[in-house]
């Protein structure tokens, strides 16, 4: 029986009644990664003796009648810069090779665990995370499933790809700029980033300390939902946690979109967005009657602010590499955590102040608005080794601007459920919306991305590999 | 900001950072540097008011009682 392409709420359903068992959905998973992954490069590494350990004490659980958690048996991986006991934390480098192996599992994947969730594997993606293209010069580029002459999106590629291609229901990802929002979009699959401090990041190899958000991706909405849910917590030892309770999404997800004050951004947002981006987002609008235009605050300014932070805080944190390691790194990105190390702090400070002026500003707007819609990306996923970009008549340079329209959004810490959509001229290539809600506001964004699924505007597709 | 000058800023930083000086991988760096300079500067266009503080992230840690 073929199990990979199941949702992650079959497969519970499925273990539950007994139809398979969890077992038997793992070396589906196996078999699917074996057979595929020499055709995308999504993992790194594959954890088989805790996977099999996981699923069977899953089916033992079964077998004494217990009821199952939320997630019983369902296969994931992570991006590789997740702690994986007994493991080396790579975050897509060859310089980390040397640090000493985990000595336990990120906290997220501890939820997951809880949850029933089985990890098979850790994923590629750019060194440190410094990308939106997974181009990594020293694993090979991840690929994108739908057209592998083409990238997967990054940082967050290899979890973009491993749904997109059906390896396994659920990943785990990281988002600072954009590194889910993107891979989501160019591999159309779901993606969540959550509000800035709702996930606890502990456990994980950091990149920009004051922006990082850890979220996940799904090939089902509601199996995003289930995760998001099973992974909240407050977590006292991660100091930008900043939660003290759950707010679970699974109770409002069918509760539709009447009353819903929703809008479409414009300015930046069609500015910097091909023919295709801007029709996927006027589908989605049209399927949920929405007419309203919206201006988002400061978008240009949000997303510099957001870029010097970065390289600044990347450049700091990796000034010992640049010292003694340089060679090592990534050419693709190495140039640009030198020149973040060199910024004046004025430049970073400025952008740091800057920032409690967006944030008010943004805040302001959602008290008109529930959720608003955006492209994800400007484009469809360019081919492997682009570049410059083309986008309304300006050339940009490709591996910066898959993130103009992620940015200025996750720099106000806004929740965001990337959502996948398929524009009519386009090769069969896929380009997502976001779906933007109030800080958190996960709810909302869920319940648009429920209807919009429902109605069978956001689905994902199959893929010939 | 010119080419010149930024190379003169980025050496003259590297060399105290103790970072690498080629003049190859400077100049490759120096573009990024000029590319955020200008960026920078329209950021410095905003009105900041003197009591604006920082996006906070640190948070005291409670002593327990």
């Amino acid at each position: 029986m073929s199990l990979h392409n199941l949702s992650s709420a079959e497969i519970t359903q499925g273990i539950s009644k007994g139809s398979f068992s969890a077992s038997e959905v793992l070396q589906s998973s196996l078999d699917r990664i074996e057979a595929t992954d020499k055709h995308v490069n999504a993992f790194t590494a594959k954890h088989l003796d805790r996977a099999m350990q996981k699923a069977q004490s899953i089916d033992t659980l079964r077998a004494s009648g217990a009821s199952l958690p939320p997630l019983a048996g369902v296969p994931f991986a992570v991006k590789n810069l997740f702690d994986v006991e007994a493991q080396v934390t790579l975050a897509g480098s060859i310089v980390n090779r040397h640090h000493a192996p985990a000595k336990q599992d990120a906290f997220l994947i501890q939820q997951m665990a809880a949850a029933g969730a089985v990890l098979v594997g850790s994923l590629n993606m750019d060194e440190f995370a410094y990308g939106f293209t997974t181009e990594n010069t020293h694993y090979g580029p991840c690929r994108n499933p739908h057209d592998t002459t083409r990238i997967s999106g990054g940082s967050s590629g290899g979890s973009g790809t491993a749904v997109a291609a059906y390896q396994v229901p659920l990943t785990l990802g990281s988002d600072t700029n954009g590194s889910i929002r993107v891979p989501a979009s160019l591999c159309g699959v779901w993606g969540l980033k959550p509000t800035f401090g709702r996930l606890s990041r502990r456990g994980t190899f950091p990149f920009v300390n004051s922006i990082d958000h850890l979220g996940g991706f799904a090939n089902s909405l509601d199996g995003l939902a289930t995760m998001y849910d099973a992974m909240q917590s407050p977590d006292a030892l991660d100091p930008g946690c900043h939660v003290k309770k759950i707010d679970p999404v699974l109770p409002s997800l069918q509760q539709g979109t009447q009353g819903l004050r929703i809008g479409v951004l414009n300015g930046f947002f069609e500015d910097n967005a091909s023919p295709q981006a801007r029709e996927v987002v006027a589908t989605a609008a049209n399927a949920l009657g929405v007419h309203a235009q919206v201006e988002w605050p400061d978008a240009t300014l949000g997303r510099i602010a957001a870029f010097i932070i970065t390289a600044s805080e990347g450049g700091a944190l990796h000034l010992d590499n640049l010292r003694h390691r340089i060679e090592e790194m990534e050419p693709l990105s190495v140039d640009r955590f030198m020149s973040g190390a060199l910024q004046p702090a004025a430049w970073y400070i400025k952008a740091q102040r800057f920032r409690r002026i967006y944030r008010d500003k943004v805040n302001a707007l959602f008290e008109n608005w529930d959720v608003l819609l955006a492209p994800a990306t400007p484009v469809s996923a360019p081919v492997i080794g682009t570049d410059w970009l083309e986008i309304q008549g300006q050339t940009l340079p490709s591996r910066a601007a898959m993130g103009l329209l992620t940015q200025p959004i996750s720099f106000a810490g806004c929740p965001v459920v990337a959502a996948p959509m398929w524009p009519s001229l386009n090769d069969g290539l896929p380009l997502g919306i976001q779906i933007i809600s109030a800080p958190w506001r996960e709810d909302l964004a869920f319940r648009v991305a429920k209807q919009l699924e429902t109605l069978g505007v956001c689905h994902l597709k199959k893929v010939e590999l | 900001m010119t080419q010149e000058q930024a190379l003169e800023f980025i050496q003259a930083n590297a060399s105290a950072l103790g970072l690498p000086t080629d003049k190859v991988r400077l100049e490759r760096v120096a573009s990024h540097f000029i590319r955020t300079e200008a960026m920078a500067q329209l950021l410095d266009q905003v009105e900041y008011p003197a009591d604006l503080e920082i996006a906070e992230i640190y948070c005291p840690k409670q002593i327990a009682p």
